[in-house]
């Protein structure tokens, strides 16, 4: 065995680390909620708050309920997947730098800090799903035809956010601002996707804008799978140039992600 | 390339370098209008090292502080990546490079030490088999599903070296944590390592501990700045480490070389002196002598931190004193104050060579001005009938009964 950063071989080295990935993300979903009352419940009541929040806020004092029917079911199918994603992603920009005893002492594929961080995620915005389907489905909406689109765009997300995650993390270890800029960063993301406003909303000639924003073609397909008021007769199917633009965005980060994070992984050791 | 035999290393012209920094801290002001005084400085930690391993050997690194061996352990480990050269491992390798690393104080004993062995290489079923061993050799069995955070520290290093020494990688690399626990635990350590020997693993340490080195293993590779001064019979090596490090090989006795600088310069140090009563850096056990310096401030400070340490060559902490510990109030200095500090001591050491490091910190110690380690030497003669470092002054009585 040699030292050897070939893709093939990480890929390889990544897969014989899957042990060690899963026990990470086991440890960072105990150790979230040790000492919490709650514990795990946490993962649904937060989201449930944001979404009482601003379901209050621009539903009811900005009247956005009166042209948007059933708000918060608006706001949460779109809310879900961009709070994963932005918890990956932020969560993982301190992946590297926050477990300097490991890199510095132990030899693992580093891409299992920042997937591990995802994974956690994921597992809480699984979970968020479920509670999610099971009021759809006391509500009477009939998703589950459109179940398929769901798994397209939940695939589509977990791709991105890996990622952008491992781009930050790494990108992390060089420049720490970019800890310091990612709280804006994600203001400023959060409002520039249609979580809490629908595309149509933004004045034609500005959408090309948005659609430039990676998440929003994840937010519309969630949408398309899960809230089936604006479009009559329920739900209807994404027309496939949101499925190629999300899959396309998608694929562009995780490359991106993975060639930055290859190229900074042998100075880790000595950058944390 | 042909793999290699199961617990063999070969490292090959292996080159690694570090960026040191020398960073000032600066105030968020002062990082706003982009006043940041960094300098870089490209310092080689290994200059073609080449070492070969046979399957079940055993092989210690020796050198002073700073010599390398911890980051050619390191690079052995992967987690430092050569500059130049090639490290070429065969089978599986564990590192032990601190106890417990990424232990977390708020999983149990149980759920840390699976954990820990993932972060090793070793998946979930090798663990179940060796589980029991681990627990019953850290002498855990009451605590083990308790989080690590309510651990002592020594519950929590025998839980960590317990794990480690455990798994059965085909070449072991230890950094001198042999040194952990109390005697009893260390003991039943070096019997696993014999253990670990005899089964024909390749291990690979680290260590300041020559008698250590010359007693686990046949052969040592001694480091000097980088560069393997000597590798062969661990006995001839740590002769020669010894040879280097004790005063008949060291010319400079006044000035030590090597020795590293450091410090923001808010203070600068100078006229750095040894004085003894011969006049040369010799000195009897129990004899007196002194360290002065001058200080001169550059800019405004408060109560500066005046401090002096004394270590073996081998780096053993012997001594450490400073002017905060002591509670002496050091004054306030304007730009351009100079002052003479001078430390008296007593030699209560056995004959050897000893290194002496000096410093000037700001006010709780935290940031150092100005720096220099190991920058003076002394050496303490005489005979004393004992051997280790303290003059203890034994006296032997016995009496018939």
């Amino acid at each position: 065995m040699s030292i050897d950063t070939a893709p093939a071989a990480r890929m390889g080295e990544l897969w014989s680390a899957r042990q060690l990935l899963r026990n990470l993300t086991v440890r960072e979903l105990k150790v979230r909620y040790k000492r919490s009352a709650i514990g795990f419940l946490w993962s649904l009541v937060n989201p449930l708050l944001q979404m009482a929040v601003f379901s209050l806020v621009f539903g009811k004092l900005f009247s956005a309920s009166k042209t948007i029917p059933q708000f918060p079911i608006f706001f949460i199918v779109a809310f879900l997947p961009w709070a994963f994603f932005q918890g990956s992603v932020q969560n993982s920009t301190g992946a590297i730098v926050g477990n300097a005893n490991l890199v510095k002492k132990v030899y693992f594929p580093r891409e299992v800090l920042p997937v591990a961080t995802m994974l956690a995620q994921f597992v809480h915005l699984l979970l968020a799903e479920l509670v999610l389907f099971v009021v759809l489905a006391i509500g009477g909406n009939d998703f589950l035809p459109y179940l398929p689109v769901f798994v397209i765009a939940t695939v589509i997300v977990v791709v991105l956010a890996t990622g952008f995650a491992m781009l930050f993390a790494a990108l992390n270890t060089a420049f720490r601002d970019v800890q310091e800029l990612s709280g804006v960063l994600f203001l400023v993301w959060f409002y520039a996707t249609p979580v809490v406003y629908p595309l149509s909303l933004v004045p034609s000639k500005w959408r090309w804008v948005l659609s430039l924003n990676p998440m929003t073609h994840v937010v519309r397909l969630y949408r398309y799978a899960l809230y089936p008021v604006p479009r009559a007769g329920g739900f209807a199917w994404p027309p496939v140039t949101v499925v190629a633009a999300g899959a396309a965005f998608a694929v562009a980060a995780l490359v991106l992600g993975y060639v930055v994070f290859g190229r900074m992984a042998a100075n880790f050791a000595k950058e944390v | 390339m042909a793999e290699l035999a199961p617990g063999s290393v070969v490292v090959r012209d292996l080159w690694e370098s570090f960026t040191i920094y020398h960073d000032r801290p600066v105030s968020l002001k002062d990082r706003l209008v982009g006043k940041r005084k960094t300098s870089t400085e490209q310092f080689w930690a290994l200059k073609g090292v080449s070492v070969e391993v046979e399957p079940g050997e055993t092989l210690a690194l020796v050198g002073a502080n700073g010599s390398g061996k911890s980051t050619l352990l390191k690079v052995m480990a992967r987690i430092l990546e050569p500059d130049k050269g090639s490290v070429d491992i065969g089978g599986r390798l564990a590192a032990l490079l601190e106890v417990g690393a990424g232990f977390h104080g708020d999983l149990t004993g149980r759920e840390n030490v699976y954990l820990n062995a993932s972060i090793l290489g070793f998946g979930r079923r090798e663990v179940d088999r060796i589980f029991d061993d681990i627990v019953a050799f850290a002498e855990l069995e009451r605590f083990i599903d308790t989080p690590v955070r309510t651990y002592s520290s020594g519950m929590y290093v025998r839980l960590g070296f317990a794990v480690a020494i455990h798994l059965d990688p085909h070449i072991l690399l230890v950094d001198e944590v042999l040194a952990v626990g109390d005697a009893r635990f260390q003991a039943r350590c070096f019997d696993r390592i014999r253990a670990l020997q005899r089964e024909g693993r390749t291990i690979i340490f680290v260590t300041h501990d020559t008698d250590l080195a010359a007693s686990l293993c046949k052969r040592a590779v001694l480091l000097v700045e980088g560069e393997i001064d000597q590798m062969g019979p661990s006995h001839l090596v740590v002769d020669r480490y010894r040879e280097l490090y004790t005063a008949e090989g060291t010319h400079d006795m006044g000035h030590f070389t090597g020795g590293e600088v450091h410090g923001t310069g808010d203070m600068r140090l100078s006229g750095i002196r040894l004085i003894t009563e011969a006049g040369d850096p010799v000195v009897k056990v129990g004899e007196a002598l002194s360290v002065t310096y001058a200080a001169e401030a550059t800019t405004e400070i408060e109560r500066p931190v005046f401090g002096l340490i004394v270590r073996a060559p081998d780096g053993t902490y012997l001594y450490d004193t400073n002017t905060l510990w002591r509670n002496h109030d050091t004054g306030t200095y304007r730009s351009g104050d100079k002052v003479v500090v001078r430390f008296d001591l007593k030699a209560h050491l056995l004959p050897g060579m000893y290194l002496i490091t000096v410093a000037a910190a700001n006010e709780d110690g935290r940031v150092a001005y100005d720096w220099h380690t190991d920058v003076l030497a002394f050496e303490v003669r005489g005979n004393t009938h004992a051997r280790g470092i303290a003059a203890l002054d034994a006296d032997v009585t016995i009496e018939a009964l």
